[in-house]
């Protein structure tokens, strides 16, 4: 529990936590469940972004009016509606926005949260970003959860991925305490990408996945705030360790990489190399060059084409890429990337790579 | 052979190029990594001019300098990453350089710029190294007469020794012998050069002093130099450079291996321009203005393939195919000519 104080806290005044409810329970009235909360890190006040990016936005109408504003923290309401060539979407939710992080609120479906939130993010890049937590955060916060409301946490469902991002087919309708479906994923070299959790006497009832989205199916939207602490904690992480990292920062321009260490030697295999090769050509908006592959070695050099930044991946030894900034190499690049990599091949942690 | 053929074989070589020069600077980091670390044999230099002692006019440009006994001796060594198996560019290129470094030389690193001798170094890749030890021997004698003691390794691609291990370029003694013991015993004892420790070295020194391939050198130029100013033109799929705003950043980025008078980068003028030419040929880029070198750089065109990598090279030889119309000849004579542009510039290095 010590961690669990150390987290950030979120400012969300009592006024706004009402306006939020009163939007939850007006949902539930009309029959809509459950409550999706989804992260996203913005680099500035995302309304503001919005209306500098709204010329991005010509098949959206979006209908906005702030509810509150504090030093650190807003509340917006949001009605959206978008043309898509089949039909229309529309739906409402709230962004609160605390410091960097932003949590849109909504009750609004799956085609909406794919098409309408997803969608906006993506326009607004680089200045806003969708990031991830890994099954590993998953786990972390359940434990933390489950410490602090003192209840036992048991899974219901959870889809699980392995290597090359493929989804288990099986997935698992059981119940058990979480931890036996994370050992037994670890044990099949899967991992968890979302999992269904409920509380004994189901006074708690939510899903997390990677994503970073949260879907409350019971209980209220302040009792999860650990949850949102621990996203908000890790995000600002995230972006902090791949900032500052292009070459025109740094003293004598050196280079500042960073590693993805995997726990065996995968790169022996040819199949392996080909296909993650294959993984590097279907990253969006990229330019890519293969400079050498060999056994068990690559070098690929990488353009994201939305933002300029360039960045190497290789492998000089077999259990690891390494990913090498350039003169200019934004955080958010980085984080789409390694996001690509983590969603498309192999879950890893990310760590600093010193070296010659 | 049909035009496919000859298309393809181009580009079978013009990859392997690619790959071999991306070892070579591989192998000087790596040479120079080891001795580094070496008490008896100094790494010097990667990329130094030096002048022949009896006539200053002629200059010699060895991939690599060394210095051992206390710097009174040094090495001469040059890397041949691609040997093409041809007896007479042997005699005519191969030999013709042996004789050049068999003469005393000035430019060491000394109070009056010389040694009291020096030996020569070959470093083959382990593909060619056989062949060209026969044909030495061959001519040894009649073709080819040595003062200076003269070795020969061979060197791998980038392998494995075994998993788990870490992973290497092998370096290891095929002929010949060197005055610096320790540095001999080394090869003989084979030399790993561990990859993993050339890593962030490489990402700043992507080329020797020996002159890139045409298609190695635009892919940096496209990767990391043009996507730096294209940044300040987010909302464009062009943008506009001058060709001394480009040499700034190579200077800046991609400074010499050492200070060598009158140099500031790894990359000369004329190599940047040829590429610069070459990407107006094949339509990425086009020449605009009447005064200042300027380039309109498309760097976001339309259509263009993810794999940026491939294209230009298959371009590069589209080209080559369509400037020098098919004749009987075979491909790797064909590729010849087509780097005879290349080798021709090759001696003004």
């Amino acid at each position: 529990m010590a961690f669990a104080s150390s987290l950030p806290n979120i400012d969300l005044p009592f006024s706004m936590e009402m306006a939020i409810n009163y939007y939850i329970e007006s949902k539930l009235t009309e029959g809509k469940m459950p409550i999706k909360i989804i992260s996203l890190i913005s680099t500035d006040s995302f309304v503001h972004l919005l209306e500098e990016n709204m010329m991005k936005f010509y098949d959206v109408k979006f209908d906005y009016s702030t509810i509150e504003e504090t030093k650190t923290a807003s509340l917006t309401r949001f009605r959206m509606k978008r043309k898509l060539p089949v039909n229309e979407l529309e739906d409402t939710f709230f962004a609160y926005q605390n410091g960097n992080i932003v949590f849109i609120i909504t009750c609004a479906d799956k085609l909406f949260i794919n098409s309408g939130i997803f969608y906006m993010a993506k326009k607004m890049y680089p200045k806003v970003i969708i990031s991830y937590i890994t099954s590993k955060d998953i786990e972390n916060i359940l434990e933390l959860f489950e410490s602090s409301k003192k209840h036992d946490l048991f899974y219901r469902n959870t889809v699980r991925k392995k290597l090359f991002g493929k989804k288990e087919t099986d997935i698992k309708y059981k119940y058990g305490h979480y931890k036996e479906a994370f050992n037994e994923a670890r044990l099949n070299e899967l991992w968890i990408d979302r999992i269904e959790i409920s509380s004994k006497d189901e006074k708690f009832h939510f899903e997390l996945s990677r994503d970073g989205v949260v879907k409350i199916l019971k209980g209220l939207f302040r009792d999860y705030f650990l949850i949102f602490r621990y996203i908000s904690y890790k995000y600002k992480d995230k972006f902090d360790f791949f900032s500052n990292r292009s070459r025109e920062y740094t003293p004598d321009y050196s280079v500042r990489p960073i590693k993805l260490p995997f726990e065996s030697s995968l790169f022996y295999e040819k199949t392996i190399r080909e296909q993650f090769i294959e993984v590097i050509s279907k990253y969006p908006h990229c330019n890519y060059s293969v400079n050498y592959i060999g056994n068990p070695h690559f070098h690929v050099n990488i353009f994201d084409k939305l933002d300029y930044s360039v960045f190497t991946v290789k492998s000089y030894s077999s259990d690891s890429i390494i990913i090498t900034p350039q003169i200019s190499t934004t955080e958010a690049s980085l984080m789409r990337f390694t996001k690509h990599l983590l969603d498309n091949f192999r879950e890893t942690s990310i760590v600093n790579f010193e070296g010659n | 052979m049909t035009d496919d053929n000859y298309l393809l074989e181009c580009i079978n070589n013009v990859t392997t190029d690619i790959h071999r020069y991306f070892i070579t600077v591989h192998l000087t980091l790596g040479m120079k990594h080891y001795l580094d670390n070496n008490l008896e044999c100094r790494f010097i230099a990667a990329e130094r001019t030096l002048k022949n002692a009896n006539d200053q006019s002629k200059e010699i440009d060895p991939d690599l300098i060394f210095q051992y006994e206390n710097g009174t001796k040094g090495i001469l060594g040059e890397i041949k990453s691609s040997l093409s198996h041809n007896e007479l560019n042997v005699k005519n290129n191969v030999f013709e350089q042996l004789r050049k470094y068999d003469q005393d030389v000035i430019g060491w690193d000394s109070s009056d710029n010389l040694v009291e001798n020096h030996d020569i170094l070959h470093l083959i890749h382990m593909l060619d190294s056989d062949w060209y030890i026969s044909v030495y021997n061959k001519y040894e004698g009649s073709e080819i007469k040595l003062q200076k003691d003269y070795c020969i390794v061979e060197f791998t691609d980038l392998t494995s020794v075994k998993a788990g291990q870490g992973d290497i370029i092998l370096v290891r003694y095929k002929y010949g012998t060197l005055g610096c013991d320790s540095l001999l015993t080394k090869f003989k004892e084979n030399l790993h050069i561990e990859i993993d420790s050339l890593s962030n070295n490489y990402e700043r020194l992507k080329f020797t002093r020996k002159r890139p391939p045409l298609a190695y050198l635009m892919d940096k130029l496209w990767f990391f130099i043009f996507t730096s100013f294209g940044r300040y033109n987010i909302d464009s799929d062009s943008f506009d450079v001058k060709l001394s705003e480009i040499i700034k950043i190579v200077q800046d980025y991609y400074y010499p291996w050492a200070g060598i008078e009158g140099e500031n980068s790894q990359l000369r003028e004329s190599w940047i321009k040829e590429a610069l030419d070459m990407f107006v040929k094949i339509n990425l880029a086009e020449r605009i203005g009447t005064t200042a070198e300027q380039y309109r750089i498309h760097l976001r065109k339309k259509n263009l393939p993810n794999d940026m990598g491939k294209y230009i090279i298959e371009k590069i030889c589209k080209k080559f195919i369509e400037e020098h119309p098919r004749k009987m000849i075979d491909a790797q004579t064909s590729l010849d000519n087509f780097k005879m542009e290349s080798v021709k510039s090759k001696e003004d290095t």
